[in-house]
């Protein structure tokens, strides 16, 4: 299990270093698929309590996008990214700009479905290849899974995760900017019991 | 949900009970809390856990648990007993008896226990959820407690909140946007 102590130390270390490469990869990743220039801001790792969690993401029953991707290979679990739902907006109509404008209600409802998976696949997809060049680990990716509803029912999948071993969550917050708008991303790595191990050893923690 | 219309986002779903007498306790997720009317308790936001509801109609005592997994670790131990399903259903009687409600009238009330991904995996976090509500009805019916009303399952997110002055539950989810009464 990750060792609080530890990781507010050279644990920690790791992660954020972890957060500055995976946030890189998703920044240049981000704007090829904008045609603009992206940056990364002030990007932070940390630890807390799964209550400051849901204070973080504006209440239990503020509605936010979830985005879920399974991990397998060498380590499993998820990894989830968290949105605030005026962000998951602005993204879907960013990467889509004039496309969807033409299509019935219906259709450019599910556009913006698959262009946001689309996204989170590629912000997903940069943490994962961070992780793997960091760790020699290879890990697979699933198709992701997009919900929106409650921050409180989306982040229960962490609580239940993490609920056995103590209410600490690991998160990494990560802000992307162009020259008008900026987007807050949470990410949650959620490796599976077993898979702690083996990324502990390898964060060398 | 409109992804695509510019604007201010839709406002969540804001409870109506503002004018409701007595007051309103909202607990955290693996919290306990009894009330009794006119005063009502209210837990936000869940997803796979279970908010169960213990209620003596005549007394009008009301007791909420926010549940988050089905069963306390093997090796025991001093373990928070309102965080697990196991646990929680004897904790909320027994808190229930000892604030005055009559052990032969509890009646249950419960929501939640939803499956929020679906679709990435069905492994044992993934149907925590149902596991849940299974082992709630399980306990409940070893303690022969009738659960007169439920809403459980499906893949959304609720808040639930309790009216000990009328016994009824009042459930909002925001996909889709409801609030509905049990």
């Amino acid at each position: 299990m990750f060792n609080n102590q530890k990781l507010n130390g050279e644990g920690l270390d790791f992660f954020r270093e972890l957060e500055n490469i995976g946030a890189g990869h998703a920044a240049t990743a981000l704007s090829e698929l904008l045609s603009r220039p992206v940056a990364v801001r002030v990007p932070r790792a940390q630890f807390c309590a799964y209550s400051e969690i849901c204070r973080i993401l504006k209440g239990p029953e503020n509605v936010v996008a979830g985005l879920l991707v399974g991990i397998s290979c060498d380590v499993s679990g998820f990894i989830l990214l968290v949105l605030d739902e005026a962000d998951a907006k602005m993204l879907a109509r960013a990467v889509l700009m004039d496309m969807a404008d033409q299509l019935p209600e219906s259709e450019r409802e599910e556009l913006c479905m698959s262009a946001l998976k689309e996204v989170a696949n590629i912000l997903i997809g940069s943490y994962i290849t961070a992780i793997s060049e960091m760790t020699g680990l290879k890990i697979d990716a699933s198709v992701p899974e997009l919900v929106f509803d409650m921050a409180g029912a989306v982040m229960n999948l962490l609580a239940v995760a993490y609920g056995e071993f103590g209410d600490q969550v690991l998160f990494m917050e990560t802000e992307f900017c162009d020259r008008e708008q900026s987007l807050l991303g949470h990410f949650f790595l959620i490796p599976e019991i077993a898979s702690y191990k083996t990324l502990t050893e390898k964060f060398g923690i | 949900m409109n992804l695509y219309t510019t604007g201010i986002p839709e406002k969540r779903i804001i409870p109506n009970n503002a004018a409701l007498p007595g007051k309103l306790f909202v607990i955290g997720i693996a919290e306990l809390k009894i009330v009794k009317a006119p005063d009502r308790v209210s837990t936000l936001g869940l997803g796979s856990c279970v908010g169960l509801v213990l209620y003596d109609a005549v007394n009008k005592i009301g007791g909420m648990v926010h549940i988050m997994l089905p069963s306390a670790p093997a090796n025991g131990g001093a373990v928070n007993r309102s965080k697990y399903a196991d646990t929680a259903v004897g904790e909320l009687i027994r808190l229930m008896v000892s604030s005055g409600a009559a052990r032969g009238r509890l009646a249950a009330k419960m929501a939640g226990g939803a499956h929020m991904f679906g679709a990435v995996c069905n492994g044992d976090i993934m149907n925590v959820g149902e596991r849940n509500v299974a082992v709630c009805r399980r306990v409940l019916r070893e303690n022969a407690i009738a659960v007169t009303a439920e809403d459980t399952g499906g893949t959304c997110g609720r808040s639930i909140e309790f009216c000990c002055e009328t016994g009824r539950l009042q459930i909002r989810t925001v996909s889709p946007r409801d609030i509905r009464l049990i």
